[in-house]
């Protein structure tokens, strides 16, 4: 009886063990670095999307039934394969998250902010960055794409109850670069000399596209990190085009995981903050 | 060190703490006057215009010959009876075509009424912010019964709520002490539950006090000693020794004072 007993209690630790393990993921599809170049140092994770196999999820806000980013988050990476997890764009002074913000489908936030991105996770997994200033937002919607100028308040309106029937997660944040062209000015942009974490999607020369996160843990203003980011993709990782690149927060909300390829997590590339504080978070995962 | 040099040192220590409580305070009062209403009878106005007599000749160019002025001068998009009456003369003068008609009658009560107002609004005013925030929640309403023009009705409520939102920012960005006024909590609340947040950014203190209330210490070193000037840092370490230095000083009076 002794036996059984001790048998069953051991049989269900293993498996409440096993649901919420980290199993890892492929490791040709994710490279982590520390690097050096031009006498700055970064910490990059490139990303392949090749297959689709790698994937991003955001979580905004808080849900309906007001269970916390880091609840939602816990809950739902039981049985994933996280490969990272960070902090995503800004909050205001009460933890809400700042400009157009659709978490899952549910609106939390519909003022527009003066930012040039806005961001699209769709539910399979992409990300798709656009820059509001061009006026062609891209979306997937009723089975075809649509474009909308969401300056406009009748795309906005149309977007945005396109994006809830479709049950997309959107944000907006400061756009750094687009189709390889910086973005943000030198004068119009944070002075201030900090540590910087960007995300960056890119196309290789066979058009495969990578995403990428660097940590640039160097203090430098916006603009100046923004280039020396660019450059970095471009002749130190080889990428043809950076297809868009916006900031994450490291400021209150420094959160940043990175995980192994074997699931168990890597202890010199992370952020300053439990993930328990984040007011919004980016995850990557491999399915 | 003798006792003039002492008490020197106190009085200016004295001195360096009121001047920066004083500076934090005006920080806060010395906002700009603000006008209190920009008009008291905008959206009271109680004199119909009629549209249909305007409208009578229906070879005009709505676009061009429309009376912006005399239309916002009037009761006529005051209340939702009215709008009502005004949407079904222009449909019949767009011979039936409601779409049209929807998207002229949100352009001029969205940009069109922005343009006629923007002199009114040269000066930031809570209160007519909080009226506009009152006429346009009455189209959130319209969208919900009147499903023919629900998009027109949408684009009037998301385009003000956008409005006041933004203003509320600007206005907070040029008076640190408006956000903490009941009318500005109101407003932002009433926005914040339709869900147009207004997002207003940390100020330093703000930052520092957030810091300090999540306990982030490692953070705020590391942030102190990244950031700030060699002045401020050679400024904390005096303020520091001087405090010890206060602290020892009394430690020392008061042994003293036991032992005789």
């Amino acid at each position: 009886m002794k036996y059984i007993l001790l048998t069953i209690v051991l049989l269900t630790i293993t498996l409440t063990n096993t649901g919420s393990k980290n199993l890892g993921y492929d490791k040709n599809l994710v490279d982590i670095a520390s690097t050096k170049y031009n006498g700055n140092k970064y910490e990059t994770i490139m990303m392949s999307r090749k297959g689709e196999r790698v994937k991003a999820k955001y979580f905004a806000a808080k849900d309906v039934n007001n269970n916390s980013v880091y609840q939602r988050y816990k809950q739902w990476a039981v049985g994933k394969n996280i490969i990272l997890v960070s902090s995503g764009t800004y909050m205001d002074n009460s933890f809400s998250p700042v400009g157009i913000t659709i978490d899952n489908g549910v609106i939390v936030n519909k003022s527009l902010e003066n930012f040039d991105g806005l961001v699209i996770v769709y539910a399979t997994g992409g990300i798709a960055v656009s820059n509001i200033k061009d006026g062609n937002l891209s979306i997937n919607c009723d089975g075809g794409n649509k474009t909308y100028d969401v300056k406009k308040p009748y795309d906005r309106i149309n977007f945005m109850n396109c994006a809830v029937e479709v049950g997309a997660t959107v944000f907006q944040t400061h756009l750094l670069v687009f189709k390889n062209d910086i973005k943000v000015g030198q004068s119009n942009s944070s002075q201030t000399q900090r540590e910087r974490r960007f995300l960056a999607a890119c196309k290789d020369e066979n058009g495969v596209v990578h995403h990428f996160v660097i940590n640039s843990p160097g203090n430098c203003s916006l603009y100046e990190c923004t280039k020396r980011v660019k450059e970095l993709l471009i002749n130190g990782k080889d990428m043809e085009e950076v297809v868009f690149m916006i900031n994450l927060d490291t400021g209150a909300q420094d959160v940043f995981k990175v995980y192994d390829a074997d699931g168990s997590e890597n202890t010199l590339i992370k952020g300053t903050q439990d993930l328990s504080i984040a007011a919004n978070l980016l995850v990557y995962y491999y399915e | 060190m003798n006792k003039t040099l002492k008490i020197l040192i106190l009085f200016l220590v004295i001195v360096v703490g009121v001047v920066f409580l004083l500076s934090q305070l005006m920080k806060g009062s010395s906002k700009k006057e603000v006008e209190e209403v920009i008009n008291g009878q905008l959206f009271r106005n109680t004199e119909k215009f009629n549209l249909k007599t305007v409208l009578s000749d229906t070879t005009i160019n709505l676009e061009k010959n429309f009376p912006y002025t005399k239309y916002f001068e009037s009761a006529n998009y005051s209340t939702g009876k009215n709008i009502a009456i005004d949407l079904a003369t222009l449909i019949n003068f767009n011979k039936g075509d409601a779409e049209k008609t929807g998207m002229f009658y949100s352009e001029l009560l969205t940009n069109k009424l922005a343009e006629y107002l923007k002199p009114r609004m040269k000066n930031f005013s809570i209160d007519s912010f909080i009226y506009l925030e009152k006429w346009a929640e009455q189209f959130k309403s319209y969208s919900e019964v009147d499903q023919q023009n629900s998009i027109m009705h949408e684009i009037v409520y998301d385009y003000w709520m956008n409005s006041i939102t933004t203003n509320l920012r600007k206005l907070d960005s040029i008076d640190q002490g408006a956000k903490f006024t009941f009318k500005y909590k109101y407003l932002r609340a009433r926005c914040a539950q339709e869900k147009y947040l207004t997002s207003i950014g940390f100020s330093s203190t703000e930052k520092v006090m957030n810091n300090l209330t999540q306990q982030k210490w490692g953070y705020i070193i590391k942030r102190f000693f990244t950031e700030t000037s060699i002045f401020l840092k050679i400024g904390m370490v005096l303020f520091l020794f001087l405090t010890l230095y206060g602290y020892i000083c009394i430690i020392k009076q008061h042994t003293k004072g036991r032992k005789r």
